[in-house]
C-alpha cells in the first residue's frame, strides 16, 4: 500500500470530505423541512468518509522492495513515468481541445463543435498518413449529423 | 377470446407495424449512441408520436424504449458506456469481453438475454400484471422510502469497494437536493445558476459520467478499444455460451420480474442485482468483471425481464420505475391513455396490443442483432481519433438536444471531469447516478411519512412489508462481514 497522502482517492475523500461539511453548514439557514434531508445525507456521508480515512491512515503500510528486485523496479517505474507524461499530454491536449470547441459552439452552435473535435482530433492524434482519411471522416461527420439533427430531428445546430 | 381476435387485428394493422419494426431500428440506433439511452429517444420522437393514433404512437414508443435498452447494451459492450443506467451491469462483463476480442460472443449474449429475458417478463406479467397492480397499491410512503433505500443499497454494496460505493451513493443523494426543494420550494445550493434551479438534469449527469468521462480515458491511449485489434467470437457462439447456462438464466428472469414488480425500482436494480446474485452463486466469483460471459447473461437477462414489470407499475399505478418509464407515462397521459388499475378493463385493447408488439420486439432484436452484430462490433477497431470526437459529439449532441441548452452541454463536461476522476480514484459512479434518480423519492417520501405519522419514526416500521425491506437493508450491509464471519464459525 503507497503512503495515505499519495493516493488520489485519499485526496478524494478529504476534498468529499471539506464538501460536504461546507454544504452541511450552508443548508444551517434554510427552513427545517428543507435543510432535514440534506443534512441527514451530509452527516451520513461524513461519518463513513471518515471511517474510510481513518483505515486509509491507520491501515498497514508497505513493505520495501527486495534489494535483488530494486534494478528491475527502478526500470519499470521509468517506463511507468514515461508512460504516465505521455498519457498526461494527451489528456490536457484533449480537454483543451474540448474546452476551446465547446466555447466556438456557444457563438456558432453545434455543429462548429462537432467539425472542430473532429478535425482537432485528427490533427492532434491522428497519423500523418491518415490525415486526408480523417479529414474526410469529419467532413462526412459532421454533414450526417447535420441531416440527421437539424432535418429530420430539427434540432438548431448552427448560430448561438 | 374476443379481446385475442381485437388485439392481433389492430397489431396486424400496417401502419402499427411499420411502428413496431420502425420503432425497434430507431431505438437500437437511439440507443447504440452513447448518452441517448431511451428518455432521450423518446424525448426526441414526441412531436411526430403525438400526431399518431394512441395505439399506433404507443407501439412505437414501446418498440423504441425496449430496443433502446438493448442498443443501449450494445455501447456498454463496445464502448464501456451504457446507453442508460440499465445498461450500467452489462459494463461490467461486456467491455472486459470485448476488450478480450470476444465483442461478437457478447453481443450474441446481450441479443439472447434480450430476447429470453424479454420473452419471459411479458408472458408472465400478462397473465399476471392485474394481480400485481393491486398487491402494489399497498405501497404508502414508507415503502416507497424503503424501495428507494434498498434499490440505493443493493448498488452501494455491490461495487468492489463497498465504503466508496457508499460515498458515492452519498454524493449522488446530495446531489439530488440541488434545486428547488419537494416539499416547499425552497432554492438549495444552486448559487445563483438558473439552469439547476429544478435540480440537476439527469440526462447531462448520465453523458458526462459515462460518455465523456470514457472518451477522455480512451483518448489517453493510441491504440483502438479492441486491445487485441481484431473481432474474435462470433455472434452464435454467444447464444450458444448463452444457452449453457440455464440455471443463470432462470434465476436472473426471477430476479427480473421481482424487481419489475416493485414500484420505482427500476431495471438498473435488476441488472446490478442480478450481476451480485450471479457472482454470488458462481464457483469462479473472481472472473466477474473480468469478463465472464455469465456476468452479461444475467444483467442483460434481468433487465429485460424487468422492463415489463416496470411498465405494469408505471400502467397500473403511475409509478414509473425508471426515467424511460417516466417520459412513457407522460406521453400516455398526453395520448389520453390515462394509467390507473382500471386502465386493463377500460382500455385493455391498447395496452394488451401494447404487450403483444413488446413480445415480438423480443424476436425483432434479436434478429437485427444477429444481422447487425459484426457491423457494430467493428466500432471496436476503429482508431481513437475517430471514435473519440464520434463518442464526444453524439453524446453531447444528446445532452445539448433535449432542452437546446449548451448550459447542458456544460453540466455534461464537468460530470465527464467528475466521472473521469472517480474512474481514476476506484469510485463507482453508478450509486452516484441511481442516487440522484433516487434522492427526490427517497426525500418526498420520507416527508410524507412523516406527515402522517405526525413526526413519529415509527412509521417507518410500521408495516409489514417495511419491516421486510428493512431487514433486507440491513442484511445488504451485513453479508459481506457476516459470511466470513460464518465461514470461520463453521471451521471452529
Amino acid at each position: 500500500m503507497r503512503a495515505p497522502l499519495k493516493r488520489p482517492d485519499v485526496w478524494c475523500k478529504m476534498a468529499l470530505m471539506a464538501l460536504f461539511a461546507l454544504l452541511y453548514a450552508m443548508a444551517r439557514s434554510y427552513p427545517s423541512e428543507s435543510r432535514q434531508f440534506p443534512q441527514l445525507i451530509a452527516v451520513f456521508t461524513l461519518v463513513v468518509l471518515a471511517v474510510s480515512l481513518g483505515r486509509d491512515f491507520l491501515g498497514k503500510k508497505a513493505s520495501r522492495p527486495e534489494s535483488a528486485q530494486a534494478g528491475n523496479a527502478r526500470v519499470r517505474v521509468a517506463d511507468e513515468q514515461r508512460e504516465d507524461r505521455e498519457r498526461k499530454k494527451r489528456l490536457y491536449l484533449t480537454w483543451g481541445l474540448i474546452l476551446i470547441s465547446t466555447a466556438i459552439g456557444f457563438w456558432g452552435g453545434f455543429l462548429i463543435t462537432t467539425f472542430l473535435l473532429f478535425i482537432g482530433f485528427a490533427l492532434l492524434f491522428g497519423e500523418r498518413k491518415h490525415l486526408l482519411r480523417n479529414s474526410l471522416t469529419a467532413v462526412a461527420v459532421t454533414a450526417v449529423i447535420y441531416f440527421v439533427f437539424e432535418w429530420i430531428m430539427r434540432v438548431p445546430l448552427l448560430g448561438n | 377470446m374476443e379481446l385475442l381476435a381485437q388485439v392481433a387485428a389492430s397489431l396486424l394493422q400496417w401502419q402499427n407495424l411499420i411502428a413496431l419494426i420502425s420503432g425497434s431500428l430507431f431505438g437500437i440506433i437511439i440507443g447504440i449512441l452513447p448518452g441517448l439511452g431511451p428518455s432521450a429517444g423518446m424525448a426526441l420522437v414526441l412531436p411526430f408520436v403525438l400526431k399518431s393514433e394512441p395505439v399506433t404512437a404507443l407501439i412505437f414508443i414501446g418498440a423504441l424504449y425496449k430496443c433502446s435498452n438493448y442498443g443501449g447494451s450494445i455501447t456498454a459492450i463496445l464502448v464501456n458506456t451504457p446507453g442508460d443506467a440499465a445498461n450500467a451491469a452489462t459494463v461490467m462483463d461486456g467491455y472486459p469481453l470485448c476488450e478480450k476480442g470476444k465483442a461478437g460472443m457478447a453481443l450474441g449474449l446481450s441479443a439472447t438475454g434480450a430476447m429470453v429475458g424479454g420473452t419471459i417478463g411479458m408472458v408472465c406479467l400478462i397473465f399476471t400484471a392485474p394481480f400485481l397492480a393491486r398487491f402494489a397499491l399497498q405501497f404508502g410512503p414508507a415503502e416507497y422510502f424503503w424501495v428507494a433505500v434498498i434499490a440505493l443499497s443493493i448498488i452501494a454494496t455491490s461495487s468492489d469497494d463497498i465504503v466508496k460505493g457508499i460515498i458515492s451513493g452519498g454524493v449522488g443523494l446530495m446531489l439530488s437536493t440541488v434545486g428547488l426543494d419537494s416539499v416547499i420550494g425552497n432554492e438549495r445550493f444552486t448559487f445563483g445558476w438558473t439552469a439547476v434551479m429544478d435540480g440537476i438534469p439527469f440526462i447531462p449527469v448520465l453523458v458526462g459520467l459515462f460518455a465523456v468521462a470514457q472518451a477522455l480515458v480512451l483518448a489517453e491511449s493510441a491504440e483502438s478499444i479492441s486491445q487485441i485489434g481484431k473481432i474474435a467470437g462470433g455472434f452464435f457462439e454467444g447464444v450458444a455460451v448463452y444457452f449453457r447456462h440455464i440455471l443463470t438464466v432462470v434465476r436472473s428472469a426471477a430476479v427480473g420480474l421481482f424487481i419489475g414488480i416493485l414500484p420505482a425500482a427500476g431495471m438498473s436494480s435488476a441488472g446490478l442485482l442480478s450481476w451480485s446474485v450471479a457472482k454470488g452463486k458462481s464457483k469462479h466469483p473472481e472472473t466477474f468483471g473480468k469478463g465472464d460471459p455469465e456476468g452479461v447473461i444475467a444483467s442483460e437477462t434481468a433487465t429485460n425481464a424487468c422492463m415489463p414489470g416496470d411498465l405494469v407499475c408505471t400502467l397500473a399505478l403511475g409509478v414509473p420505475g425508471s426515467m424511460g418509464a417516466a417520459i412513457f407515462l407522460g406521453i400516455m397521459i398526453a395520448l389520453g391513455v390515462v394509467p390507473g388499475p382500471l386502465v386493463f378493463r377500460e382500455k385493455a385493447e391498447i395496452v394488451y396490443t401494447l404487450f403483444a408488439a413488446l413480445v415480438i420486439t423480443s424476436f425483432l432484436l434479436f434478429l437485427f442483432g444477429m444481422f447487425l452484430s459484426r457491423q457494430m462490433a467493428a466500432v471496436t477497431l476503429l482508431p481513437n481519433e475517430i471514435i473519440v470526437p464520434a463518442v464526444l459529439v453524439i453524446s453531447l449532441l444528446g445532452s445539448y438536444a433535449v432542452n437546446l441548452n449548451m448550459d447542458d452541454v456544460v453540466i455534461s463536461l464537468v460530470f465527464g471531469a467528475v466521472g473521469y476522476i472517480m474512474q481514476k480514484t476506484g469510485f463507482s459512479p453508478i450509486p452516484l447516478l441511481l442516487g440522484l434518480v433516487l434522492g427526490d423519492m427517497v426525500e418526498s417520501n420520507y416527508h410524507r411519512a412523516l406527515m402522517m405519522s405526525r413526526g413519529s419514526y415509527s412509521i417507518f416500521f410500521a408495516s409489514t412489508i417495511s419491516q421486510i425491506l428493512c431487514v433486507l437493508t440491513v442484511l445488504l450491509y451485513a453479508m459481506p462481514h457476516l459470511g466470513p464471519l460464518w465461514k470461520k464459525v463453521m471451521r471452529g
